[in-house]
C-alpha cells in the first residue's frame, strides 16, 4: 500500500497514510457553523470569485457564489447548534469520494462537512483536471492565510489508483463516508466495510423528468413563454443534459388538443431560444442523439411522432411508447435528446417513476396536484419538486437528505 | 472473415432466395452509374426486406425511423443504420446454429467490441467480392506473400477479431507465406531476409495493418538497421485506419515515400474496410482515391442534419453493400469522416464512385454527475 499522492494538507510527501488518519482523528469535531469555519469558506469563496482565471470555470464561480458569506450567515440561522437538551457536533472525521469526471461537484458537500463541523479527507480523481488544479491553488492559498490556521490540520486532499486496502484504511478511520459517483463506483464502495459507528451517504446516478400542465402552458402570453423555454434551456442545456437532475422526459398532462398545441408552442419557442444561446453541438453529440433513437426504435420504447421518421437535430424529440422503464433510462445520453409523454393527470405519472428519479421540474400545477402526486409515489422516488428553471440549483437539502444534519450528531443533554 | 478453403459455388439444398448481386462479380469497376446505381439500389431494397423479416430489431427500426424501408427510390432513402449498434445489440438475421463465425473488432482495452454473426453464404459472398477485387490489381496467380504481422494473432480461431480476420482474408491471395514479425511485434529480420532469399527476381505481395506496418516493419526495421529491399514490381496492401499514424503526423504520402526509399516498394495501396462490411472494401488508385467497387458505395452526410452531402463536401461517410445477409449490415453510418471526389471520372479509369479519408469523429465527452453545479 502508500502509492498514496497527497494534494493538500500533508506536507511530507511521503507521509504513511496511518499516521495521517490518527491526526486527524484527534481533531475535535466542531459544532456546525463554528465561527472558525465560516470565516474560512466565506474568505475560499471571495478569493475564489476573484481569483485570475475564474472566468474559464464557470462551474467554480456558481460555487464560489454559492457559499458567499450572506449565503452562510442566512443558512447558520436555520441550523440552532444548541436547543434544550439537544447539542448539535460535527460526526467527526469524514470521508469524501469525489466524481472522476466532475470538479466541483464534490466541493459542495465537503465544504458543506467542514461547515457542519467535520474533518475532512477528500479523494479526488487520478486524472488531474484544469478546475481541479485551479480549485487546489486558491484552496491551498485560503489555508495560508491567518483564517486558514485554524482549519489547516482538518484538510486532505489526496487521490490513489483505485486500491481497497487504502480505501478500507480511510472507511475504517471515518465516522462518515460520502460517495459521488456511477451506481458502479457506489456498489464497489458498499462492498467495503465501514467502522460500526459510521454512517453513509451515497450520491449514485439518478434521472430526471420534467411535467408541464397543457393549459397553463397555453394561457402563458409570449414572452412569458419565452421566459419559461430559457429557465427549461439551463435545467437542460446546462452541462449536456448529463447533469443528474437535467430533465430528459417531458411528460404533457391535459387533454389530447391542448396537448398538441401546447407542445408545438413550447417546442417552438425553445428553438428560438436555442438559436439564441447557440449550445454546444458537436458531431459527437448529435451523432449520440442519432444512435440512441435506433437503440429506442430497435427495442420498441419511443419514436418519432408522425410518419415522417427520423428527424435528426438539436433537441431531438422521441414519444416514449411504453411506460418509463429502466430500459428507457439507461438508454438516454444526455446531449439534447427528450422523451415525451401524455397523461390526463399529473397523478398519473407516480406509477411510471421508481427509486431512480431524483428532480422533478413542473410547469402549471397546484401545489394540491403536486402533492396528491408525491403521495402516490413508489418508495424512495423523487426527491425533488422544483419549477422549471431551478433544476440544477444547489440546496442543502440534496437527494433527499438534509446535508448539514446528516454531517452531524446529537447529543443529548440535561436541560437544567 | 473469408473462408481459407477453396472458393466454391455451394448452393445450400433449400436455398432462400437471397437477394442476388446483380453484377457481374468479376468486373469489379467496369460498371458506371447508369448501369450500376439501379443495380446496387434494388438489392439494397432487396436486402432491407430480408432483413426486415429476419431480425426483429432492425425491423423495429426501420419502420419507426425510415418511412421509405424497403422501397427506397435512390440510395439515400435506404434505410441505415449507425454502426455503432454493433456493440450494444445482438443483431442477427439468421438463427443462431447458422453462425458459423462471429467477428468482433479490434477496440482498444475496455471499450465495447462489434459482434458480427457470419453465416456460410455471406461468409463465401465476401469472400466472393474481395476475390474479384483483389483479383483486379493481382491477376489471377498467387503471388508470395508476406504478412505484416505475428502469426500468434491468429491463435484463438473460434472468434476472429478484426485483425486476424483480414490477415485470414487475404492470406489466400498470396502462397508461401512469411509472417515477418515476433510475438512482441518486432521484425524478425532474418526470418524474412531468409525467405526473400528465394524471391529475388518475383515481385512479392505484403499485407498488414497499416500501424502495424509503420511499427513493426519500417520502424522496427530503422531501429535495428537492417537493410532490406524487396523485388521491383512488389506491392504492398495496407488497412484498418490511420488513427495511430495521424497521432504520429504519418501522412498516406509520407507512409508511401517511406516505404518506397526504405525497402523500394513501389506500389502502396491503402484500402478502407471494416468488420462489419468485411470483403466490399474500398481500394486506393494509383491516384490515392478510394474507390467503390460494382457492389458497394459510399455516401457523405452532414454530421448534424445527416442530409446528404456532394462532391467535396466532408461529412461522414455512409457505406453500402450488397453482401450481407446474415445481419443487417448493408446500409452502415460510420464514424469516419471523409469526401467524395466525383463518379465515374477518376483518372485512374475505374469507374465508380472515389472518395477520400481523413478522420475519425471525436468521442462525445461524458460528464455524468455534475448536479452540484448551480448557474452563475
Amino acid at each position: 500500500m502508500n502509492s498514496v499522492n497527497y494534494l493538500l494538507g500533508v506536507a511530507e510527501a511521503s507521509a504513511s497514510l496511518t499516521n495521517v488518519l490518527q491526526a486527524l482523528r484527534a481533531a475535535p469535531a466542531w459544532q456546525p457553523f463554528d465561527t472558525r469555519a465560516v470565516e474560512f469558506v466565506k474568505r475560499f469563496s471571495q478569493k475564489l470569485l476573484t481569483a485570475a482565471g475564474i472566468r474559464q470555470h464557470p462551474e467554480l464561480a456558481a460555487l464560489g457564489h454559492w457559499f458567499r458569506g450572506a449565503n452562510l450567515h442566512q443558512l447558520a440561522q436555520k441550523y440552532p447548534t444548541d436547543i434544550g437538551d439537544v447539542l448539535v457536533l460535527g460526526r467527526g472525521l469524514a470521508f469524501h469520494v469525489a466524481p472522476s469526471n466532475v470538479d466541483s461537484v464534490f466541493m459542495y458537500s465537503w465544504l458543506l462537512s467542514l461547515l457542519a463541523g467535520n474533518v475532512n479527507v477528500v479523494r479526488v480523481s487520478q486524472k488531474a483536471s484544469a478546475a481541479q488544479t485551479f480549485l487546489i491553488a486558491v484552496l491551498a492559498q485560503t489555508l495560508a492565510e491567518e483564517v486558514g490556521m485554524p482549519v489547516r490540520d482538518r484538510i486532505v486532499l489526496l487521490t490513489y489508483p483505485h486500491d481497497d486496502a487504502i480505501t478500507g484504511a480511510l472507511s475504517d478511520a471515518c465516522q462518515l463516508r460520502v460517495v459521488w459517483g456511477g451506481d458502479a463506483t457506489v456498489r464497489t464502495l458498499r462492498a467495503i466495510p465501514l467502522r460500526p459507528t459510521a454512517t453513509e451517504i451515497c450520491f449514485p446516478d439518478r434521472f430526471s423528468a420534467c411535467a408541464i400542465e397543457a393549459e397553463a402552458l397555453l394561457a402563458l402570453d409570449e414572452p412569458a413563454l419565452a421566459q419559461l423555454a430559457s429557465r427549461f434551456y439551463n435545467d437542460a442545456f446546462w452541462f449536456a443534459q448529463q447533469a443528474c437532475s437535467s430533465p430528459r422526459l417531458v411528460a404533457w398532462v391535459g387533454s389530447h388538443e391542448c396537448i398538441d398545441t401546447a407542445r408545438t408552442r413550447f417546442w417552438r419557442a425553445l428553438e428560438h431560444e436555442l438559436e439564441r444561446r447557440q449550445p454546444e453541438n458537436s458531431e459527437a453529440m448529435s451523432i449520440s442523439r442519432v444512435a440512441a433513437s435506433f437503440e429506442y426504435a430497435g427495442a420498441g420504447l419511443a419514436r418519432p411522432d408522425g410518419a415522417v421518421g427520423l428527424m435528426p437535430g438539436q433537441p431531438l424529440r422521441l414519444t416514449l411508447e411504453r411506460p418509463l422503464s429502466e430500459a428507457v433510462k439507461a438508454l438516454h445520453c444526455g446531449n439534447g435528446l427528450f422523451l415525451e409523454l401524455r397523461l390526463p393527470e399529473l397523478v398519473e405519472l407516480a406509477t411510471q417513476l421508481s427509486d431512480k428519479e431524483q428532480t422533478l421540474a413542473v410547469h402549471g400545477f397546484t401545489r394540491a396536484q403536486l402533492q396528491a402526486l408525491a403521495l402516490a409515489l413508489p418508495a424512495r422516488a423523487v426527491d425533488r419538486i422544483a419549477p422549471i428553471g431551478e433544476a440544477l440549483s444547489f440546496a442543502t437539502v440534496w437527494d433527499g437528505q438534509d446535508l448539514i444534519s446528516v454531517f452531524s450528531r446529537k447529543l443529548l443533554l440535561p436541560t437544567y | 472473415m473469408m473462408h481459407t478453403e477453396p472458393l466454391s459455388e455451394h448452393i445450400s439444398e433449400a436455398a432462400p432466395a437471397w437477394p442476388v448481386l446483380q453484377l457481374d462479380i468479376a468486373q469489379p469497376y467496369g460498371f458506371r452509374a447508369d448501369a450500376k446505381d439501379p443495380a446496387l439500389l434494388n438489392t439494397l431494397n432487396a436486402l432491407t426486406r430480408w432483413h426486415q423479416q429476419r431480425c426483429a430489431p432492425y425491423a423495429n427500426m426501420v419502420e419507426r425511423l425510415f418511412p421509405a424501408g424497403a422501397q427506397a427510390a435512390t440510395r439515400a432513402e435506404v434505410p441505415y443504420l449507425p454502426v455503432r449498434l454493433f456493440k450494444t445489440l445482438e443483431l442477427r438475421s439468421v438463427p443462431e446454429p447458422e453462425v458459423i463465425k462471429t467477428l468482433t473488432s479490434s477496440g482498444t482495452t475496455g471499450q465495447a467490441v462489434s459482434r458480427i454473426y457470419l453465416d456460410r453464404e455471406t461468409s463465401m459472398r465476401q469472400t466472393r467480392v474481395l476475390s474479384a477485387i483483389m483479383a483486379s490489381i493481382l491477376g489471377k496467380k498467387r503471388w508470395p506473400m508476406v504478412i505484416v504481422d505475428s502469426a500468434d494473432v491468429l491463435k484463438d480461431r473460434r472468434r476472429f477479431n478484426a485483425r486476424a480476420a483480414g490477415i485470414l482474408g487475404f492470406s489466400t491471395y498470396g502462397r508461401d507465406h512469411c509472417y515477418c514479425l515476433n510475438d512482441a511485434l518486432e521484425l524478425d529480420a532474418h526470418a524474412l531476409q531468409t525467405w526473400l532469399t528465394r524471391y529475388a527476381a518475383t515481385p512479392v505481395l505484403l499485407f498488414g495493418f497499416t500501424f502495424v506496418v509503420w511499427q513493426g516493419l519500417y520502424q522496427s526495421a530503422l531501429r535495428q538497421g537492417v537493410q532490406l529491399r524487396f523485388p521491383p514490381g512488389s506491392l504492398l496492401i495496407h488497412g484498418g485506419g490511420w488513427k495511430r499514424l495521424l497521432d504520429q503526423r504519418v501522412s498516406n504520402d509520407e507512409f508511401k515515400a517511406r516505404l518506397h526509399q526504405e525497402f523500394g516498394i513501389e506500389r502502396v495501396y491503402n484500402y478502407y474496410g471494416m468488420v462489419e462490411q468485411v470483403g466490399s472494401i474500398f481500394m486506393e488508385c494509383e491516384h490515392g482515391h478510394l474507390h467503390s467497387p460494382s457492389y458497394a458505395d459510399v455516401l457523405i452526410r452532414d454530421p448534424h442534419t445527416l442530409q446528404p452531402l456532394g462532391v467535396g463536401q466532408p461529412g461522414v461517410i455512409q457505406v453500402q453493400s450488397a453482401i450481407q445477409l446474415s445481419y443487417p449490415g448493408h446500409s452502415l453510418l460510420t464514424e469516419d469522416v471523409g469526401t467524395l471526389h466525383g463518379q465515374d471520372d477518376c483518372p485512374c479509369g475505374r469507374a465508380g464512385s472515389h472518395f477520400t479519408v481523413s478522420g475519425r469523429l471525436p468521442q462525445v465527452e461524458i460528464r455524468g454527475c455534475s448536479d452540484t453545479r448551480v448557474m452563475a
